[in-house]
């Protein structure tokens, strides 16, 4: 090997430990699993609506259980990263935590600009799939590749229902689609794609690197 | 041809690369996570860090959280050390495409 291959390959290798050492997962399975049985939930309080209460949720009623969600999401998100980081022995508001902040904040105050104007089911149904693939993308420097590839199920799936959900969604004869068809695509978004997420991170033992309890070892310098 | 002799052999050991390469990229690491991210043996990191710590490129602080831990972090030493082993490896790689 020449004297410039070596180089380069000694500078691939500390590239490649650079970016595994600031991988930093920002949703943890355990908190996929909770967002995606809350979105299933989400789903059957709209079925529950219009099938048993005979009155489909209402623009305002959806929200409200969406927000509620989103809230209990993030909260439960919120005690997964604080126990990981006090596991790990680092500050909650790590370096990891601050970069993933940083990234997020653009593409949230358009979430929360949007949410505020807009107020279709459907509307916000999009906004939210489209919006949240594109935030968990803007972690994609330092975040695992399962993260990644949520994102870009996210990106793709909200996008692909922008250009089509007249088509797909919306009954012959209406305008739009009623609140429990938009639930149920919120379900099978938010609530099937992060329980496959869970599942892959859990069937690939990603998180296990991620969560390794301190020992007592022979550790002096 | 390459004079190999401006990198410094210290840094240039593979284990000792990688220690230097991940205190780099986060200030304050506990024992037990380097061990995990660099998948070395007790005996093998202690070495390296001990290595590191005698030339001045590395500091570490005990602390008793839930139980005695202890955490590393580069000097500014050990930082500059890495950005010239980085410079050299650069300039070899241009030196090549020029």
């Amino acid at each position: 090997m020449s004297d410039p291959d070596y180089a380069a390959q000694q500078l691939r290798v500390i590239r490649s430990l650079m970016e595994r050492a600031t991988i930093y997962r920002s949703i943890s399975a355990p908190t996929a699993l909770v967002a995606g049985l809350l979105s299933l939930g989400g789903f059957a309080l709209a079925y529950y609506a219009k099938h048993d209460r005979h009155h489909p949720l209402s623009q305002k009623e959806f929200l409200i259980v969406w927000l509620v969600i989103l809230a209990l999401t993030g909260l439960t998100n919120l005690i997964f990263l604080w126990r990981g980081s006090a596991q790990r022995g680092e500050p909650f508001f790590s370096s990891g935590m601050k970069c993933a902040l940083m990234s997020l904040a653009p593409v949230l105050l358009i979430v929360i600009v949007g949410t505020c104007l807009v107020q279709r089911p459907i509307q916000l149904a999009m906004l939210w799939i489209t919006f949240y693939g594109l935030a968990l993308l803007a972690m994609q420097h330092f975040a695992p590749r399962s993260l990644i590839i949520l994102g870009i199920t996210f990106l793709l799936t909200g996008t692909t229902f922008l250009l089509t959900w007249k088509h797909l969604f919306v009954p012959p004869g209406h305008g739009e689609p009623s609140a429990l068809v938009v639930s149920g695509i919120m379900a099978a978004t938010f609530g099937g794609f992060h329980l496959a997420y869970a599942a892959a991170v859990w069937a690939c033992g990603e998180d296990r690197d991620e969560s390794v309890p301190p020992t007592n070892g022979s550790e002096n310098v | 041809m390459f004079d190999f002799d401006r990198l410094d052999k210290l840094i240039h050991e593979k284990g000792r690369l990688a220690i230097m390469t991940v205190l780099a990229v986060k200030p304050d690491w506990p024992f037990q996570d380097l061990k995990a991210e660099l998948k070395m043996s007790d005996g093998n990191l202690v070495t390296h860090l001990r290595a590191l710590h005698q030339a001045g490129y590395v500091a570490y602080r005990k602390e008793i959280l839930t139980r005695p831990q202890t955490r590393y972090e580069l000097t500014k030493r050990g930082r500059k050390a890495f950005q010239d082993y980085l410079k050299v490896l650069e300039e070899m790689v241009r030196s090549a495409k020029s």
